[in-house]
């Protein structure tokens, strides 16, 4: 009988997650954002492409290398690609179309009573349970979509040359990157991965909005707080360049190629720690709260 | 009435909530104390000067000329005082209007008051925000012995980069104090305006694009390039003429009140929140 509710909560939740208006506005936008990136380096690679032509054409002797791995999938699609007013828009804007996505969700549902209603025939655990994860997963899918929207279209002119490390300036990789020696190995791998994360920091930024809900009432603030610290760890992040380390400690900074030194085990300590204080907050506050 | 409201907004927009404030001296006191470690490695001889603390906290970012070898960085200091001063006046106009500030609209049956009220506000509290930077740092020159002028020192240049020419400006005031003002003013009052049309939350993704396209490219049309210091045309060629500065965040801003007005006079106030 539990697991029925929960079964179905979550399913309700998720329908909700997916079908509600301002997720598909913050694909569309995040898309638009992504295929301009993309439109933009397919003009780039095209007029190359004419240049050595024209080379190949009227200079042969001049033509000696044809230089592949300057221009490959791995290192001109959104995620690992740089130097790109478009791409670093859409990396700013990351917890925002994320959150705009259903990180809202909770804040409404409190406000309009409508939490009571469900949590009443649910049960809390299935009713916070399913709130956290289908936030989570519309922050997810809402990154996802455009970035793998712009892997399509790169990838559909741009040829998937494995990338080398002697063209490590048209990477964005660097030695003290993290993942630099998969990205060289494994390239499909890491691409993944680097989606994975995007998503996840996306995923997470919504999540927390939930956990935040039970704290902050301005539902404004509430969906701008994730926004803003991490704008001020962007800002932590340079003094703690300065003063302490050179690796990065700004995910606004590590999720995306042409970064500074980053350490995986940053990267994924944010990812344990927010996911265990948000996910914790919510399900240990949601339970124990009254809710009328 | 017309003052009446202007009070209301300023009591109920600027003077409540003391976190705000105590939050915006931490930050700018962090900078401060930032600065003056970094001045040890940039001149240890000489003190630096309240002007060269100003020049820290806005002087942006250079122009950024995309090539391999260069990456893109934000410049931190400069992009997080102005997308928090811009998050300050976002949400006030849009939530009074949701709140006491329909009654005050209908009993005070001005809506063009109501509007102006809130542009007075915006105005207000943009000087508030950037009053804090300034007197944070002017207490901390003071306080850790700096010089109390706005000369900016010729090393202070070199440690931005700005090639040292001979006619070089030793004080830059309208750069440093007068343009940041006007465009957050005018991006805060198109912001508001935007709020109306789109809701506060996009219009602050607009706004954060704004000062985005503003770090990547120098030019004359993209307003958040006249708020930063270093690319003024008094140190780099080809840089913001201050007087375009002016007249472009004016025009904005004349604009920006003008369809807000235009839109305000027949906008649904109960249809909100």
């Amino acid at each position: 009988m539990e697991d029925e509710m929960m079964k179905n909560c979550f399913f309700t939740e998720l329908k909700k997650a997916f079908g509600n208006k301002r997720f598909w506005i913050a694909v569309l936008v995040g898309t638009v954002i992504s295929l301009l990136s993309a439109w933009k380096t397919l003009e780039r690679y095209f007029e190359e492409m004419r240049f050595r032509q024209w080379q190949i054409q009227y200079s042969p002797d001049d033509y000696m290398n044809p230089d592949l791995p300057i221009y490959t999938v791995y290192n001109r699609w959104i995620g690992g690609s740089y130097g790109q007013v478009e791409l670093d828009i859409f990396f700013l804007l990351i917890p925002i179309l994320a959150i705009l996505a259903y990180a809202w969700s909770y804040h409404e549902e409190k406000k309009s009573g409508y939490s009571r209603n469900v949590v009443c025939r649910t049960g809390r655990t299935a009713y916070f349970f399913s709130k956290y994860i289908s936030a989570f997963l519309a922050g997810f899918t809402a990154i996802l979509i455009p970035m793998v929207c712009n892997l399509m279209l790169i990838s559909a002119f741009i040829p998937a040359v494995a990338p080398d490390v002697y063209y490590d300036i048209y990477n964005g990789i660097m030695t003290d990157n993290m993942g630099f020696q998969m990205f060289y190995e494994m390239p499909f791998l890491f691409l993944i991965l680097r989606l994975t994360l995007d998503c996840t920091v996306g995923g997470l930024s919504a999540a927390c909005v939930v956990a935040l809900t039970f704290f902050i009432r301005n539902k404004f603030a509430l969906m701008l707080a994730p926004f803003l610290a991490l704008l001020v760890i962007q800002y932590a992040s340079a003094l703690w360049y300065y003063y302490v380390s050179e690796i990065s400690i700004s995910p606004l900074e590590f999720i995306k190629a042409g970064s500074r030194s980053s350490s995986a085990w940053i990267a994924g300590g944010y990812v344990i720690v927010i996911f265990l204080l948000s996910f914790g907050i919510t399900m240990w506050k949601g339970v124990r709260d009254d809710v009328f | 009435m017309f003052f009446k409201m202007v009070w209301y907004d300023l009591k109920n927009g600027l003077l409540k909530g003391k976190w705000k404030y105590l939050f915006f001296m931490g930050l700018s006191l962090i900078i401060c104390i930032d600065f003056r470690l970094r001045w040890n490695l940039i001149d240890s001889l000489n003190v630096p000067s309240y002007g060269d603390f100003l020049m820290y906290i806005f002087s942006g970012m250079k122009e950024y000329i995309p090539s391999p070898m260069t990456q893109f960085r934000y410049p931190e200091i400069w992009i997080l005082v102005m997308l928090l001063t811009a998050y300050q006046i976002l949400y006030y106009p849009y939530r009074d209007l949701s709140g006491m500030g329909k009654q005050v609209l209908i009993n005070s049956k001005s809506r063009i008051g109501w509007w102006f009220s809130k542009c007075v506000w915006i105005l207000c509290s943009v000087f508030v925000f950037f009053g804090i930077f300034w007197m944070v740092s002017l207490l901390f020159c003071l306080v850790t012995g700096g010089k109390c002028s706005l000369e900016i020192s010729i090393r202070m240049y070199q440690y931005l980069g700005i090639t040292i020419m001979p006619d070089m400006p030793s004080e830059l005031n309208i750069q440093i104090f007068l343009l940041p003002l006007l465009v957050m003013s005018s991006l805060g009052l198109m912001q508001m305006t935007l709020s109306f049309f789109i809701k506060p939350f996009y219009s602050f993704a607009v706004t954060i694009t704004i000062f985005v396209v503003s770090c990547y490219y120098m030019n004359p049309w993209v307003i958040g390039n006249y708020a930063m210091v270093q690319r003024s045309s008094l140190l780099v060629r080809g840089g913001m003429e201050a007087v375009h500065g002016i007249c472009l965040a004016l025009l904005l801003s004349a604009v920006s009140v003008g369809i807000g007005l235009l839109f305000f006079r027949r906008y649904d106030i109960l249809d909100r929140e």
